[in-house]
């Protein structure tokens, strides 16, 4: 039997839907306490509904596996992968993770458009967590992947958006996780590119590595 | 096994589990610390004309407002330093702090994008606030000291502890900041009221006065913490001119201390719903 990378049981996730304009705000929260303090409580009681994202979801994914997660819109599917990538903590069950891993869940996540291109990617790649030397060392390569050489010391907000997104997933398409969580990213650039970049994840995934395409 | 040698012990995500790796992540991911304060002091002049130099010119005008406020109008005693002087070497700490405290504040609000969709350390963020004021404040640093040697009040032994003042200065502003950074986060509240805090307490803190003359009001403004590293700062950068008050540190220190344990534990205990408020 091979070792699981990822054993996820009995997941859950619960949000809160507050209906009415039960707002957070603390001048509310203040008001509503000081005119009356219980009742208060009955009516956060009667006004929220619990909305189940996620409820009992259980699998585990082997080493080498590459897994597509499809569903309709608001199936949870999104909120599966932040709650494996760690953004968001779960309300019930549990997850063991073995690796080192990186999730895609957005292309260009930190750009800043007064930066460069060359500063993004040492930006962008450092908070996918990625090693200053590390990026260095692939700099060139990403700049080749993202055949950005001439606009390297623009702005990145003078690019087009095709640049941008090219740019963005050539810094994310060099991280080398054991496992990587993707969240519809491929969907960028054109036909050749995105030709290009299942190439690279056809690459990337001759590790082992956890992918859903949305 | 031989598999995945090097591999660190797996991650365990569960509900209301704090993360146990948590220091040892932060650690980890201390470049990106670094990359975020680069970015925020890179990004800031873009397109100003004057660029850096506002990060002069801003303190000057204040060093001059409050030079007239304090000593001309109120008719507040300097002692034997030039008036602009004592006030530029309170400015100093104050601008650490308000800086630190105001861009914590934002800070996470301002990277949403990156809450919302990577993981890291939250606590990555308002530290990252904090170097930023730190730059500033080094920036200013290096046009103080020289108007100090022009007025004749050269470095002495005592400006060798002026780290010491710097770090105790920037746990205030990381306490006070950790605090402001969560509540912020929840309440938006807190945008409002961190302009208004940052006005109170540039009163309360003597950055436009001298605490030793003003005998009957010391304790009490020991209890701002701030108090003690404006003295602190004084005391190293005009050679021992001002009087430095230790009871204040003792209390000042004491204050601090309970800042910023409560104020990480109040972090560290929202941090993980930050993706889902904010």
């Amino acid at each position: 039997m091979s070792n699981p990378v990822i054993t996820v049981e009995g997941l859950g996730k619960r949000y809160t839907l507050r209906h009415q304009a039960r707002s957070g705000l603390l001048r509310d929260k203040l008001a509503t306490l000081l005119r009356n303090p219980f009742r208060q409580l009955r009516e956060n009681r009667a006004t929220a509904e619990d909305f189940w994202a996620l409820r009992d979801v259980n699998f585990s994914v082997n080493q080498g596996d590459v897994i597509g997660i499809i569903g309709r819109n608001g199936a949870g599917k999104s909120t599966l992968l932040k709650i494996l990538s760690r953004i968001t903590e779960p309300t019930t069950g549990r997850i063991s993770i073995q690796g080192r891993i990186a999730s895609l869940l957005e292309v260009g996540t930190g750009f800043h458009g007064e930066l460069s291109g060359r500063e993004n990617i040492f930006l962008n790649g450092a908070i996918l967590g990625m090693k200053r030397a590390e990026i260095r060392k692939k700099f060139d390569e990403i700049v080749a992947f993202a055949e950005v050489e001439k606009f390297l010391d623009t702005p990145v907000k003078h690019y087009s958006s095709g640049m941008y997104v090219r740019l963005a997933f050539a810094v994310a398409a060099h991280l080398e996780p054991e496992i990587l969580i993707v969240d519809e990213v491929l969907a960028v650039g054109d036909a050749d590119f995105q030709r290009k970049c299942l190439l690279k994840m056809n690459d990337v995934t001759s590790r082992k590595a956890v992918r859903s395409c949305l | 096994m031989n598999d995945i040698p090097t591999s660190p012990p797996p991650i365990i995500i569960e509900a209301g589990r704090t993360e146990r790796h948590y220091w040892r992540d932060l650690w980890r991911y201390r470049e990106l610390l670094g990359f975020l304060a680069w970015r925020d002091v890179k990004v800031r002049y873009k397109q100003a004309v004057l660029g850096v130099a506002w990060a002069v010119i801003q303190p000057a005008i204040n060093t001059l407002l409050l030079t007239f406020v304090f000593n001309k109008l109120a008719k507040m005693p300097g002692g034997d330093v030039p008036y602009p002087l004592l006030v530029l070497a309170g400015l100093l700490p104050w601008q650490l702090f308000s800086g630190a405290f105001s861009g914590a504040g934002s800070s996470l609000v301002n990277n949403a994008h990156l809450i919302s969709k990577v993981y890291f350390p939250r606590l990555i963020v308002p530290l990252s606030a904090v170097v930023v004021a730190l730059i500033d404040m080094l920036v200013l640093l290096g046009i103080a000291i020289p108007y100090a040697m022009y007025e004749g009040i050269y470095p002495t032994w005592r400006f060798l502890l002026l780290p010491l003042f710097v770090l105790g200065t920037m746990l205030v502003a990381l306490g006070a900041g950790l605090w402001i950074t969560a509540l912020t986060v929840k309440y938006r509240d807190f945008r409002f009221i961190t302009p208004f805090l940052l006005q109170i307490g540039m009163f309360v803190t003597p950055v436009g006065y001298r605490t030793d003359f003003l005998p009957n009001w010391r304790d009490w403004l020991a209890l701002n913490p701030l108090t003690s590293m404006v003295e602190g700062f004084r005391w190293c950068l005009l050679g021992g001119r001002t009087d430095f008050y230790d009871r204040g540190l003792f209390l000042s220190l004491t204050v601090t201390a309970v800042m910023l344990v409560t104020g990480l534990w109040y972090f560290r205990k929202t941090e993980r719903q930050f993706a889902d408020v904010i």
